[in-house]
């Protein structure tokens, strides 16, 4: 009976776990680190970039319409804020995009900051990520600043609201920063089974 | 030979034309008579509501999709399977593309005919795309496929993302019907 009592301990004590790790991040304001390779083959950490003023860091896709719809735009940030202490890491998560693809996709698309495959989709999992693209701004301590969306329309001359692009000018102004989260449709991550 | 290049030709146009009229009912879609594929009415925020509260005692069941997207496209026969299933059977089935209204007639219409709907689709006209997904439900992120599962007084019983089977949905629509005794 005791051993009855101690396994639904356990396993209450376990969901918990599982439960505050998925909602931990934003609730808490901290992220994961992660150890990814890139299409190169090299290995990367989030902490690798702790000297920049912030990193980026976007779950793209190869075949994701949305994803692709934001290729010139995330090449075009990159290049507007990587002289201004902001790194740009993009993730891909989707089961059936491998190395060799993401990296013909890259040089097609000119999408020259550092990209990662996370393989098994644990970063993704880690992150909760759902969508590509979706974005999270995480400054140098790995406080996330901001989460969601690049911009708010997926053909650039409709686009609103520059949430991305917002975010970024008021960190490299100094200024303070809440925590925002947006929204916007996007392809589903493509996840193994697990 | 003349006769062997005219059969050829002619079997070139029939197969060229294959994906533009599916099997099925394919005079139905020809004549441009599914009133599913004719009709596709603008969303906003107060049509969406009222369609959620104004059941007149049946569930319904919302499924949010767009053409671009491979999972919702392999989805939809599932969706018009369902709707076959639960005609007459106090189930509204019903489709809301998050496209343009400009691509209304070049990618939307095209694939409702492709798929010979028989379920009402709307397209959405929401100011924004964070209203449209809030509304729904505040812990969805926009992934799509989204489907929603309302009970007959309006109340949201199931938010599921991703691609699903017929045999999921009907499982859910039926456990709706059970918890409300319908």
């Amino acid at each position: 009976m005791k051993n009855i009592h101690k396994f639904f301990i356990i396993a209450i004590v376990m969901f918990s776990m599982l439960t505050v790790s998925l909602n931990a991040m934003e609730k808490m304001n901290v992220v994961h680190d992660f150890e990814l390779k890139d299409y190169n083959e090299n290995l990367h950490t989030l902490s690798d970039f702790k000297d920049s003023k912030a990193t980026v860091i976007m779950f793209i896709a190869t075949r994701c319409p949305v994803s692709n719809a934001y290729n010139e735009r995330m090449a075009n940030l990159h290049d507007a804020y990587k002289d201004k202490g902001i790194q740009f890491v993009g993730i891909n998560s989707n089961k059936q995009e491998d190395i060799k693809e993401i990296k013909k996709h890259a040089m097609e698309n000119k999408l020259n900051f550092t990209i990662l495959k996370d393989h098994n989709n644990i970063v993704a999992d880690k992150y909760n990520a759902s969508v590509t693209p979706e974005v999270y701004v995480i400054n140098s301590d790995h406080e996330l600043l901001y989460h969601g969306r690049i911009d708010d329309d997926r053909r650039e001359k409709e686009v609103k609201s520059k949430d991305l692009r917002n975010v970024l000018d008021k960190i490299v102004a100094n200024e303070d920063v809440e925590f925002v989260k947006t929204k916007a449709f996007g392809c589903t991550i493509k996840r193994v089974s697990k | 030979m003349r006769r062997v290049t005219l059969i050829l030709l002619t079997l070139m146009l029939s197969s060229s034309c294959g994906d533009l009229f599916e099997s099925g009912s394919g005079t139905e879609i020809m004549s441009g008579s599914n009133i599913h594929v004719n009709q596709i009415d603008a969303m906003d925020e107060t049509k969406l509501i009222n369609l959620i509260e104004k059941r007149a005692g049946n569930v319904l069941f919302i499924n949010v999709w767009a053409t671009w997207c491979v999972p919702c496209r392999e989805e939809f026969p599932d969706l018009v399977r369902l709707a076959d299933y639960y005609d007459g059977k106090n189930v509204d089935i019903i489709g809301l593309n998050i496209e343009y209204p400009d691509e209304l007639e070049s990618k939307v219409k095209p694939f409702l005919m492709k798929m010979n709907v028989n379920f009402k689709n709307y397209i959405h006209s929401f100011e924004t795309q964070e209203n449209l997904i809030n509304l729904f439900n505040e812990g969805w992120n926009g992934a799509l496929p989204a489907t929603f599962i309302y009970d007959k007084n309006g109340k949201q019983h199931y938010f599921r993302i991703g691609k699903h089977s017929f045999d999921e949905f009907k499982s859910l629509i039926d456990s709706v019907n059970t918890a409300i005794g319908s």
